[in-house]
């Protein structure tokens, strides 16, 4: 589709579409309340086991999960600037945009990774208790989303640096950046439930 | 306000939304968890409406968000 149809599109409100495209939509849709289900049945968890949840809570800090909260949102940031530079014919700048959030991309996977390493170091695996099953599996998947969009990122750093995508053609741009955004949607969702309440 | 200056503006105040809530969160104030289910309700709803530009979408798309962000506010309270 090419970006004049997608923003008359827009402009038209139509329901069947939403930026990114309807399936990247339903794909997020998908995600997000499969996360939601997830965190309600931690919560739902931590109601039966409050006490053990809160004593493993204290092996998880914080600040780490805080720092890279602002990574990844940063990473979003970059992101959402591409396309309007993109639409602005800026394809060099709108390649330097999508370069920075994927940078920033692969700083909260070391960010995490490192997370995951100290986890280990001491002892806490996926079948320690019911908190760190939880915690591995939400952020886990996370973790593979996150991936993923750190692959599709550079393939689309690539295709804007080459001018294979333009103006007149962003569709698969704009899909990728709301990919991008529905990993931060979910790290939005998990972050407060896993490490701050 | 260009739209990158609307994204900037929504940067900065994400970033101080995710630093307030974890300052909240750690001082073990009282009520912190209405305070963090309604900063990462606002946060959800910001990416949403102003990086992935649903702004633009169908008013189904708008409603669809803010529900869900209602079922997630109403779910953690009720089972805190």
């Amino acid at each position: 589709m090419d970006n004049e149809k997608t923003l008359q599109n827009y402009e038209s409100n139509s329901i069947y579409y939403p930026p990114g495209g309807i399936l990247v939509w339903l794909l997020i849709i998908l995600e997000i309340f499969t996360f939601l289900g997830a965190s309600l049945v931690f919560m739902y968890y931590r109601g039966i086991e409050w006490d053990d949840f809160l004593a493993f809570r204290m092996h998880i800090n914080p600040v780490v999960g805080t720092i890279n909260t602002v990574i990844l949102i940063t990473s979003g940031y970059f992101m959402a600037n591409s396309l309007h530079q993109l639409r602005s014919g800026e394809n060099g700048k709108a390649a330097q945009q999508i370069l920075i959030g994927l940078l920033f991309g692969v700083l909260f996977l070391v960010v995490k990774g490192a997370e995951y390493y100290f986890k280990i170091e001491a002892g806490i695996g996926l079948g320690s208790n019911t908190f760190f099953t939880f915690y591995w599996l939400m952020t886990g998947f996370h973790f593979i989303h996150v991936l993923f969009g750190v692959g599709l990122l550079t393939y689309m750093y690539q295709g804007v640096k080459s001018n294979k995508y333009d103006a007149k053609n962003m569709f698969d741009v704009e899909s990728s950046a709301t990919y991008w955004h529905m990993c931060d949607l979910i790290w939005i969702l998990i972050f407060p439930v896993l490490y701050l309440i | 306000m260009s739209e990158i200056k609307k994204n900037t503006f929504t940067w900065v105040a994400l970033v101080l939304l995710i630093i307030l809530n974890t300052i909240f969160a750690e001082n073990g104030m009282q009520h912190a968890v209405y305070f963090i289910v309604t900063v990462s309700s606002i946060k959800f709803l910001a990416v949403v409406y102003q990086f992935i530009e649903a702004k633009h979408a169908h008013a189904a798309w708008k409603a669809l968000s803010i529900l869900f962000v209602a079922v997630y506010v109403i779910g953690i309270l009720v089972l805190y």
